[in-house]
């Protein structure tokens, strides 16, 4: 903490302090919020919002307001761990806005606490966490990420200021139904936020994206559990990251979603198959050797099933949700039934591209997949008619069974390229074990 | 250790062609001119790939050393070592003495990317090391290592009771390494040195 301070000593004589500024921007401020909670607290939110998105735009670019790419440089922070965002928050608490936001929440705070609507307190302070904490992602990301992926980003941010507009005039009670779940929603936002933004920096700088950070996150398993160590390791990008992703985005859809909607969208979120997921051109579940190395049969066997383990807590989490949140609804029976169809039938028809590895079908597969699951989590939801939802369903599954099915029959047609996958070193001493002796 | 039995094998050009023979020495070295076969040998020798006729019979499980950590370059030395060592197919008992002597103490905390190509090298050699496999199939394990590591290489695999075969241009480094180096010439093994 002493180190962010110091920085923020630095950074801080970038610009001379205007007390009077400060103060004036304060009570502006302060006056903007308690009016707000006063008159219209949703559009509250979508002031907020729409600060925290000026905030991030401006990151992008080089000012004197924020820290900049350099200065990130200048002070060792490029490894985003907590010590560059403690030490950003140092910076950005000790700048000019320390005054003002101390002027504006203090009046904010007291404001609601003599008001009675101390639930605003955590919607604030969820936008100020959210505001704060991916600054420094933000910063990179603009100085890495090419011109289109920050135009993206612009382009994704007014968005969805926009979708909240809507929300804001359409139906309001959705957000102030409880400020503290929308508080949550921000934050987790937020997080979702810098995630992304770290991933797609890191990317475009052409380091590719990192393990190291997973390493420090596990690190306490590599002598305690170092088969689990090397499984989440390897599985970080495909089967980890979307299971976190996932949750994480289930979670946020969830938190402000009618009950009717939460099996469908658990289906949505985690239909991801990562039994599926492909490592140097080949499935990794078939794959001869996981480990990659020379091994005896014994653990060869031990090393398969324990990467099956691994992978199977993502299915083993998405039937927990699906029971839990079906269970919640009016219709567990039939939503926990529709969800149990739409999640065998997302395995079932990821066999064929198991045998088949069509990369010319891979576009229109992903394509038609997504398109008729959205389908049919809308069938649900609006029609609510499990007619319509089976329907729905059958469709799904012959439209993505059949043409898989084709493809994988075309592969045991004559003169196919696809070689067979190489005997095991230990299958092979098991057909060829010659007696030491008799070779002498 | 190893008997060729009418082997036949072949990418464009024949490698091996209707050879029979029989290598009864247990470290043996190969050298050769580049793209002769040296390295499909070991391959062969360890089932990765398959004759084309004939049969090469091996008196025990082979471990190849493989240099190619790609998979693990987020790894650190100490990673591989802590998983190796919950393994049968290794035993991890010696491994620090091979740090040690190897020099790689101070880089057991590095991921294996940044390792430098000979650090690396020597990341697999270890895990090779500690292998529970009868024979070691070792390519070029001298080419990019320090004096002292080759010198500690070489002592170790004269000294051990381990069974190896060391694909090399080293012909040194093999004399001081092996009881007898074969050339792969002919499209067939033949004693170079004795």
């Amino acid at each position: 903490m002493r180190f962010a301070l110091a920085l923020a000593q630095t950074t801080r004589r970038r610009r001379p302090r205007r007390r009077g500024r400060e103060i004036l921007g304060g009570l502006i401020l302060g006056a903007v919020l308690v009016a707000g909670m006063i008159l219209f607290p949703e559009w509250l939110i979508l002031l907020g919002c729409a600060y925290v998105g000026l905030v991030h735009v401006m990151c992008l670019w080089d000012t004197d307001v924020f820290l900049r790419m350099d200065d990130l440089r200048r002070f060792g922070l490029e490894r985003f761990g907590l010590q560059t965002r403690l030490a950003y928050l140092g910076h950005y608490a000790a700048s000019d806005w320390l005054l003002s936001h101390a002027i504006g929440l203090s009046l904010f705070t007291v404001t609601a606490l003599v008001l009675d609507e101390a639930q605003l307190l955590a919607l604030v302070a969820g936008l100020y966490v959210m505001a704060l904490m991916p600054l420094p992602s933000v910063v990179r990301f603009g100085a890495r990420a090419p011109a289109r992926a920050v135009q993206v980003y612009i382009v994704l941010l007014l968005a969805a200021l926009v979708g909240l507009g809507v929300i804001v005039v359409q139906a309001p009670d959705l957000l102030m139904d409880s400020p503290m779940r929308v508080a949550g929603i921000l934050v987790l936002a937020g997080a979702l936020q810098t995630l992304a933004m770290d991933a797609i920096a890191v990317r475009s700088s052409g380091s590719g994206l990192s393990s190291s950070d997973a390493r420090r996150m596990l690190g306490w398993l590599v002598n305690r559990k170092p088969l689990l160590y090397k499984d989440l390791m390897l599985l970080w990008r495909p089967a980890v990251g979307t299971l976190l992703s996932s949750a994480a985005l289930f979670a946020l859809l969830m938190i402000s979603t009618p009950a009717a909607w939460a099996v469908p969208l658990a289906v949505v979120c985690l239909q991801e198959n990562v039994f599926m997921s492909k490592d140097r051109q080949g499935y990794r579940i078939l794959q001869d050797d996981h480990f990659g190395m020379h091994i005896l049969h014994a653990d060869r066997t031990r090393l398969r099933r324990h990467l099956l383990r691994v992978l199977a807590i993502h299915p083993v989490l998405a039937w927990s949700i699906v029971l839990v949140i079906g269970l919640l609804t009016a219709a567990p029976l039939i939503h926990l039934l529709l969800a149990a169809l739409v999640m065998v039938a997302v395995h079932i028809v990821d066999v064929p591209r198991l045998l088949a590895d069509m990369g010319r079908l891979g576009w229109w597969r992903v394509t038609v997949r997504y398109t008729l699951t959205v389908s049919f989590t809308l069938g649900v939801a609006i029609g609510g008619a499990a007619v319509s939802a089976v329907t729905v369903l059958i469709i799904l599954v012959t439209m993505l069974y059949a043409p898989s099915f084709r493809a994988a029959a075309a592969l045991h047609r004559p003169h196919s390229r696809t070689a067979p996958l190489r005997s095991a070193h230990s299958d092979r001493m098991d057909v060829v074990p010659v007696p030491e002796a008799a070779l002498r | 250790m190893l008997e060729f039995d009418d082997l036949s094998f072949r990418f464009r050009d024949y490698l091996f062609k209707d050879y029979s023979d029989r290598i009864v020495e247990n470290r043996v070295g190969i050298v050769g001119r580049n793209g002769t076969g040296k390295t499909t040998l070991l391959k062969l020798v360890d089932g990765r790939l398959e004759p084309e006729h004939g049969a090469l019979r091996v008196s025990g499980e082979t471990y190849l050393v493989d240099y190619d950590l790609g998979r693990f370059k987020h790894f650190h030395a100490r990673d591989l070592l802590s998983l190796c060592s919950v393994l049968e197919s290794f035993d991890t008992r010696r491994a620090l003495e091979y740090v040690e002597q190897l020099g790689m103490t101070d880089y057991l905390d590095v991921p294996v990317g940044e390792l430098s190509k000979g650090t690396a090298k020597k990341v697999s050699l270890v895990m090779g090391l500690c292998s529970r496999a009868e024979i070691l199939l070792l390519d070029e394990p001298f080419e990019g290592l320090d004096r002292q590591s080759n010198d500690y290489l070489t002592a170790l695999l004269k000294t051990e009771d381990r069974r190896c075969i060391v694909v090399s241009h080293d012909l040194e480094e093999l004399e001081r390494s092996v009881e007898a180096v074969y050339a792969v010439t002919g499209r067939r093994l033949e004693r170079a040195v004795s």
